[in-house]
């Protein structure tokens, strides 16, 4: 969907900002772009929606160089969000929204409707909040309205810059587990620049970490954490590690470690046997296979809580403990880190 | 305050004539600041190389005094309202160009990143987003703009453009309080009027944003369209008279009555007289007669064959307790009676109106050319002080008496030149606040004395008998004392171009009032 390829940005009178990156985002994923600041991140979201101009490499979005295009036009395409939101000041919340519309000569009813849509799909109220004016939002709900207008065109591709760093911890977290399950149900294709990399890790498909302009390694989140390509992309999530690694493995991961070790799981699953929903019971919990290690862990109460893990389609799929999960991590981590020394 | 009242009414004509001119020459400059300015605050925001430049240019500008800019634009574009209007779009300029710089330099960058990431091109980002968020910080500099040009807009009368500022110079030359009040009053109340409204307009300028932005445009140019069109319009023959003859006793009244003159009126400065009458911005001019500039210029003098003015012979006026105290001084200072004829006194005059000399070196080198000491220059505490009008000749003849008395007596000299009017010298000199000036025995009889019909129509045109006249009266009244005349007359005198003068068959002011006659007939 995405595409680049050996771009270079050498702004007048200094080193590359942004050299030879190449990377491919595919339709539907999410792209992270981490770094330290200064590592060329933003200067290359910026390029592509022309924001900035590469200097060499060609960019291009659905199989087309996005040179073929004005800036103004292709930009009408892709949602974009940033860190200080951006809204209109003299705009009330529906005519920011309704900007990038406009610019593409909608019809009224049309911006109505998709008002209505894009406030329900970001949980603001529409009688309350259509008329406000940036002012009178908080930080959050700004923020929520940011997101809106930049989907109001309903672009296949979004670009987002530091969406949350101007958020305090606790509103931003909130924010970010709803938009993580707002971009499943979206499905756009995005670019996302964070120097967050929880953040990185809890919402993207794939990371570039770059540092002074190279990209030093493209991968999974866990990739980038147990394959390191060099030291500087071991040293840069070291300070996070058991964090991060506990973000990067899912319930999925565990399972399968204790199906190999003797501690198997109780009554493995499958289907006709009889482990319908009759056997969750009131209290147990339930839990994906795709759910990360960290976000099971953070929510337990007891160590001999009972887990039902549900599958990919939803369905019940084994049962286990708490204590039993955190030891099989303590493995998965053992394995982890003996392939690295391999 | 019923004074002040009672003027109004009596002049309500002029009154608003003058505050239509005030309003034509603060908007027709503000239209074009706003023209000229927002544009240019524009470009500064777009090519940052020249915002320095500019913003600086425009501060220096405005750091000019204002009589020195209308000063200024005299050479260059003569007087009346075009330099008028200039200057005051000249004034305007700084607090609209910085406050359209700043405003649109103040929008948030992040704002005006996502108008971009959007899609918006350079000029929907200018006229939606840049425009409409600066609009009041914009909108206050316009408001600062007014109020200056408002002020200043008074200071153009000086130039011979018009506004309240001719009560306020009228009133100041005659030292009356009550005219000044007149023009100063409107002007500071068009001022508050002004500052109040836009501050109002501003304060509502998110809900007013648009119906005000073309309101405001569609009044500037309206008020600039019909501003011009009233001041280039005409091409009618007009009168140059400066402030203090419109209301002297042996002034314009009096001349228009005596002649039958009937010609519109500008109102300007003495200085300025013989360059809008050479530059044909006036065709008639009251001036003196002594002034260097009539024969520089080839002005011609219309003869005053019905003796209108009374003669106007130079004489020290000197308090008499100065004369007391200094017995040797009344000696002194007759050393120069009879000695400077009016040729001369032309000659002198010429030589710094257009020769570029200063008035004490002319002075000196007079002095010296009759035989006089001239070596000392004391520059210590006064004791003795001389006054003068705003005139060349005054402040030659202050130079003159000077050296005089430095070179003649023990006495210290000082002066205190460049009072704008008789009125005020003269009260200077009953106050002892000067211990003498040069006056003219005609000024004497109709300005200091204001004597009634019956002693004037007995004076007549005898020079000797104004002189006595006003001697007496003026040391029984005043205790203030006339010396010998100087010897040369200084009178009024209705100049015109010595072509057009010819042309028109125009010798005495009987003529030009039945060419005048003549002309309004036709029209």
């Amino acid at each position: 969907m995405i595409e680049l390829q050996n771009v270079t940005k050498i702004y007048e009178g200094t080193t590359k900002a942004v050299d030879e990156i190449s990377f491919t985002v595919k339709e539907g994923k999410i792209f992270g772009l981490i770094g330290t600041s200064g590592c060329g991140k933003t200067t290359t979201l910026k390029m592509i929606n022309r924001l900035e101009e590469p200097t060499s490499g060609v960019i291009s979005i659905a199989g087309e160089s996005i040179l073929k295009q004005p800036p103004e036009q292709l930009r009408r395409n892709i949602g974009y969000v940033i860190q200080n939101v951006g809204l209109f000041p003299h705009y009330s919340v529906q005519e920011n929204i309704a900007i990038t519309p406009k610019l593409l000569d909608w019809k009224t009813e049309r911006i109505e409707e998709r008002n209505t849509e894009l406030l329900h799909m970001v949980g603001l109220d529409e009688q309350q909040y259509a008329n406000r004016k940036p002012a009178d939002l908080s930080g959050g709900q700004q923020q929520r309205v940011g997101l809106a207008r930049a989907m109001a065109a309903d672009p296949p591709v979004i670009l987002m810059d530091e969406p949350f760093g101007a958020l305090d911890p606790i509103t931003k977290e909130r924010i970010q587990l709803e938009f993580k399950q707002l971009l499943k149900e979206i499905k756009k294709t995005i670019v996302l620049v964070t120097h967050d990399v929880f953040e990185a890790f809890d919402l993207c498909d794939r990371i570039g970490l770059m540092d002074e302009g190279k990209m030093q390694q493209i991968g999974t989140p866990r990739e980038l954490l147990c394959e390191p390509a060099n030291n500087f992309v071991h040293s840069f999530f070291n300070n996070h590690r058991l964090q991060l690694e506990m973000m990067s493995v899912t319930v999925g991961d565990i399972l399968k470690v204790l199906n190999n070790e003797s501690d198997k799981v109780e009554s493995p699953p499958s289907k006709g046997e009889g482990f319908g929903d009759s056997r969750i019971k009131g209290d147990d919990r339930t839990v994906s296979v795709n759910d990360s290690f960290f976000s099971v862990f953070g929510d337990t109460h007891s160590e001999n809580e009972k887990c039902v893990v549900l599958n990919d389609d939803g369905e019940p799929f084994a049962t286990t403990t708490a204590d039993k999960l955190l030891k099989g991590f303590q493995t998965v981590r053992r394995n982890l880190k003996e392939g690295r020394n391999d | 305050m019923t004074d002040l009242w009672n003027f109004f009414v009596a002049n309500r004509a002029e009154v608003l004539d003058q505050t239509t001119e005030h309003l034509g020459l603060t908007f027709a400059a503000l239209a074009i600041a706003v023209a000229v300015g927002l544009p240019l605050a524009i470009a500064c925001t777009r090519y940052r190389k020249i915002a320095g430049p500019t913003l600086g240019t425009v501060g220096v500008i405005q750091t000019i005094p204002s009589i020195a800019l209308l000063g200024f634009m005299i050479p260059l574009l003569g007087i009346g309202a075009i330099p008028a209007i200039v200057a005051l779009f000249l004034y305007a300029l700084l607090p609209i160009v910085r406050n359209t710089y700043a405003g649109i330099d103040e929008v948030e960058p992040a704002v005006v990143e996502a108008a971009r990431g959007m899609g918006m091109t350079d000029r929907h980002i200018l006229t939606k987003v840049e425009l409409p968020l600066a609009m009041p910080v914009i909108f206050a500099g316009i408001r600062t703009a007014t109020v200056i040009n408002v002020g200043v807009a008074t200071l153009c009368a000086l130039i011979g453009a018009g506004g309240l500022g001719e009560f306020i110079f009228r009133g100041i030359a005659l030292n009356n309080s009550i005219m000044i009040l007149a023009g100063a009053l409107p002007a500071a109340l068009l001022a508050i009027f002004f500052d109040n409204v836009l501050g109002l307009m501003e304060k509502n300028m998110q809900r007013l944003l648009k119906p005000l932005a073309w309101g405001f445009a569609a009044f500037l140019l309206t008020a600039g369209i019909w501003s011009a069109a009233s001041m280039f319009g005409s091409d009618t023959f007009r009168i140059g008279v400066p402030p203090e003859f419109l209301e002297r006793a042996d002034g314009y009244p009096g001349l228009e009555k005596t002649y039958n003159l009937d010609l519109p009126v500008v109102e300007m400065n003495a200085a300025l007289m013989y360059e809008a009458l050479k530059n044909e911005r006036v065709d008639v001019a009251v001036g003196y007669s002594t002034d260097g500039r009539i024969k520089a210029f080839d002005l011609k003098v219309l003869r005053d064959d019905r003796n209108y003015f009374p003669p106007y012979d130079a004489a020290p006026l000197v308090r008499a307790s100065t004369l007391e105290q200094n017995q040797n001084l009344r000696a002194v200072l007759n050393k120069l009676a009879g000695k400077i004829s009016t040729q001369q006194m032309i000659a002198l005059n010429n030589k710094v109106d257009y020769g570029g000399q200063q008035e004490a070196a002319v002075a000196e080198a007079f002095l010296d050319s009759l035989g006089f000491e001239t070596g000392i220059n004391r520059n210590g505490a006064p004791d003795i002080l001389i006054g003068g009008k705003l005139q060349t000749e005054q402040y030659i003849l202050g130079h003159l008496y000077r050296l005089l008395i430095e070179n003649y007596t023990a006495l210290d000299a000082e002066l205190r030149m460049g009072l704008a009017g008789t009125q005020i010298v003269f009260s200077a000199l009953k106050n002892g606040e000067v211990d003498l000036y040069p006056e003219y025995t005609g000024t004497g009889l109709h300005v200091l004395l204001e004597p009634d019909s019956a002693t004037v129509a007995r004076l007549g045109n005898d020079s000797r008998r104004v002189y006595n006249h006003v001697k007496q009266e003026l040391q029984q009244q005043y205790g203030l004392m006339w010396l010998q005349p100087i010897g040369f007359e200084n009178t009024y005198a209705l100049l015109m171009r010595r072509e057009q003068a010819e042309e028109l068959g125009v010798e005495t002011i009987s003529d030009l009032a039945k060419y005048l006659g003549m002309k309004n007939v036709e029209l």
